[in-house]
């Protein structure tokens, strides 16, 4: 099982705050995240991704890590793992 | 009627003798500084001594507009106060959006040099040409919002502009801001106090006229262009605008960076009760506002449960209110926001130096018979909060000693280490233990503690350009001189800092360029900010700030307790040689001779 958090705009484009996946052995996040959106019945890929890939100015946490630092979409996800979702924001 | 973009035009106002003239700024200066900042901080370092008492007769207060405020390019909105700062006692400059800069120009000025003090409170009026001292005497002593108020309705024009000072400024709190349009500000630095010691209360101004350049189709074609492109950026087209700069809390918070009670912490446990989803679902958010000519529009509108309405909070002021001082209640938070806005107080400073006294008072430090009546200074108190930022803005009681910002606060109880600031500054809403550049941003701001320098958390963890890990030093010292060096730029161009977000170093020598006949490439923008950025250390170096202070407090040499980034520190002094290298400075941070004459300065 991981919990996926769901931040800023998708939080108030969901209607979520969070919500737990049971995740096979070896998965990567891209898998996680396919399955997280078949389980709430709801697409929020499309505002992480550009054309297939993970934009810049996505924020992904992995256990508080960007994944941009780990193996981007092909993180390996493990049972316990907490997983934050932040699309792209800005301030100062 | 008309004016042209390149003639610069200034209003120098002595106080003293209440002479006012008119000067036309030489067309070299402007190609070489453009505006704001830049142009501002040259006029400062010509005309007054580096040494002098910030809060004297001989320091200058200048307004001054960006090169491109008032024009059609988005976010052309701001102009920069530009001064000798009485809380760090180097080259101060604090800008600010709204309508006040855009309509100075459009009535002809792109700079006041205030200079003196008048003998008793006055304002100046401002209608295109016509320029005038006015008496004060009853508008001191009142908030900005009602002397705004009184002030449009005395001047008898209802769209014209007010930038004022509230009670703060009038006491010579050293962290008192400027306050345009009721709700802007220009914040930091203490430009108020300065203010408030030439007994200058307010400017109000209406402009009538419109700002002519070089070639109208190109220009709008530029416009068209970079507008389209702010549009379309997720971060300016989406972010902020939906939920303002207070999409920070949380990427913040979950990266471990957001400081909480007064920098003891990386996270903040009730961050989900005052974040910007919670001003949203608690239904206090009813609008967004923007500044002149914003496709953005990050300002918030909020009314809260009572009915009291307002602007804000923004990121900083929310997490300084909020985290820093360990206050879980957004609706105290928001208050204190409003409350510095009416007073005329810098939000982030304020609250860091309350944060400061709180854990000043909870180690023992600050006597309870030091307190008077007031409530115990104790973090997660709303109570607190809003009761000594009321005692700072009027020097009342133990306020007097928290006007002085965080730094004198904390050293006259002996214990300055307890002060979160650089160069007697106090420091934004990113714990630089988790940001190895922006740690390095922060020590070498010309400024004292401030993220707007060189905004080093944009490719650190916002990932805009590109994604740089926050850890790592490699090639942080570049990044953070060219942040810098852009920076100025921007803020001389009078542009919005959030621009920078959706646009370019090219996109902004293009819009310089097809305003004006400069043909400047890039790199020779770059160099016009490097230029800036380096009469700026100079002003400092010879006002007596020395290299050393290029430091932050030792707090971030201990690990971070707690979040993501557990067991960081800055590392910031790894990075300085290479720094003072790449800026041609020598080893000991000293800028030489040649660099000067390189650099015309």
């Amino acid at each position: 099982m991981v919990k996926i958090r769901f931040f800023t705009l998708l939080r108030l484009y969901l209607g979520i705050r969070e919500t737990d996946i049971d995740i096979g052995h070896n998965a990567k996040l891209k898998d996680v995240l396919d399955k997280c959106e078949h389980v709430i019945g709801r697409t929020f890929m499309h505002k992480l991704l550009d054309s297939g890939s993970l934009m810049s100015s996505s924020i992904v946490l992995v256990n508080g890590k960007n994944v941009h630092h780990l193996q981007g979409l092909d993180t390996i996800i493990k049972d316990g793992d907490e997983i934050s979702l932040f699309p792209p924001g800005g301030g100062g | 009627m008309g004016n042209d973009l390149l003639e610069v035009k200034a209003l120098r106002i002595n106080l003293t003798t209440k002479e006012i003239k008119t000067e036309r700024i030489d067309g070299e200066l402007v190609k070489q500084y453009l505006g704001g900042r830049g142009l501002a901080s040259k006029i400062l370092m010509d005309e007054i001594d580096p040494k002098i008492d910030p809060l004297s007769e001989e320091n200058k207060l200048i307004f001054a507009n960006g090169l491109l405020t008032g024009t059609a390019v988005p976010t052309a909105g701001r102009y920069m106060v530009v001064t000798k700062g009485p809380l760090t006692g180097t080259i101060a400059s604090s800008n600010s959006g709204g309508f006040f800069g855009a309509e100075l120009r459009k009535a002809g000025w792109s700079l006041i040099i205030f200079e003196g003090k008048a003998q008793a409170p006055v304002y100046v009026s401002i209608k295109d040409d016509e320029v005038k001292i006015n008496d004060a005497s009853n508008l001191w002593g009142k908030t900005t919002d009602i002397a705004t108020d009184e002030l449009v309705e005395e001047f008898g024009e209802k769209n014209a502009k007010v930038a004022c000072i509230g009670p703060a400024g009038e006491k010579l709190v050293k962290i008192a801001a400027i306050i345009n349009d009721k709700a802007r500000a220009a914040g930091r630095t203490g430009v108020g106090a300065v203010m408030g010691s030439k007994n200058l209360k307010a400017v109000i101004v209406k402009g009538s006229n419109r700002i002519n350049v070089m070639d109208q189709a190109a220009f709008m074609d530029a416009v068209k262009n970079k507008v389209d492109m702010i549009r379309k950026h997720p971060v300016t087209g989406e972010g902020l605008p939906q939920l303002g700069t207070k999409v920070l809390d949380s990427i913040i918070n979950q990266s471990g960076l957001y400081p909480t009670k007064n920098f003891q912490f990386g996270t903040f446990e009730y961050v989900e009760e005052v974040n910007g989803e919670a001003l949203v679902n608690k239904g206090y958010l009813v609008n967004n506002k923007a500044c002149y000519a914003c496709p953005i529009g990050c300002g918030r509108e909020v009314v809260l449960p009572d009915g009291r309405k307002g602007e804000g909070p923004e990121y900083e002021s929310g997490w300084a209110f909020g985290a820093d001082c360990g206050v879980k209640d957004l609706v105290a938070v928001s208050d204190a926001n409003f409350m510095c806005n009416e007073l005329g107080l810098d939000t982030i400073s304020a609250g860091t130096t309350i944060a400061a006294a709180m854990e000043m008072y909870e180690r023992g430090y600050v006597p309870k018979d030091d307190l008077g009546n007031g409530p115990e200074l104790r973090f997660g108190s709303s109570e607190s909060l809003l009761y000594y930022l009321k005692k700072m803005a009027y020097r009342d009681g133990i306020g007097d000693k928290l006007a002085e910002g965080s730094y004198r606060f904390c050293e006259s109880y002996g214990h300055p280490e307890y002060s979160m600031s650089v160069k007697k500054q106090e420091l934004p809403a990113y714990d630089p233990r988790g940001v190895q550049g922006h740690a390095l941003e922060y020590a070498t701001s010309n400024r004292g503690g401030c993220h707007v320098r060189g905004y080093m958390i944009s490719p650190e963890i916002l990932g805009v350009p590109e994604k740089l890990d926050p850890q790592s030093l490699e090639s942080k010292a570049n990044w953070v001189k060219i942040f810098q060096d852009l920076t100025a730029v921007i803020d001389s161009a009078g542009l919005c800092l959030f621009s920078s977000f959706a646009l370019g170093a090219d996109d902004y020598a293009e819009l310089i360029n097809v305003g004006t006949n400069f043909g400047l490439s890039t790199d020779e923008v770059l160099k016009i900010g490097e230029r800036i950025w380096n009469l700026e250390r100079k002003f400092n170096y010879e006002a007596g700030i020395t290299p050393d202070e290029d430091r932050l407090p030792d707090r971030f040499k201990e690990p971070l307790p707690d979040g993501s980034q557990k067991g960081s520190y800055a590392r910031y002094e790894e990075l300085l040689p290479e720094y003072y290298r790449l800026r041609g400075w020598s080893e000991d941070g000293i800028i030489p001779q040649e660099k000067l004459g390189e650099l015309q300065i």
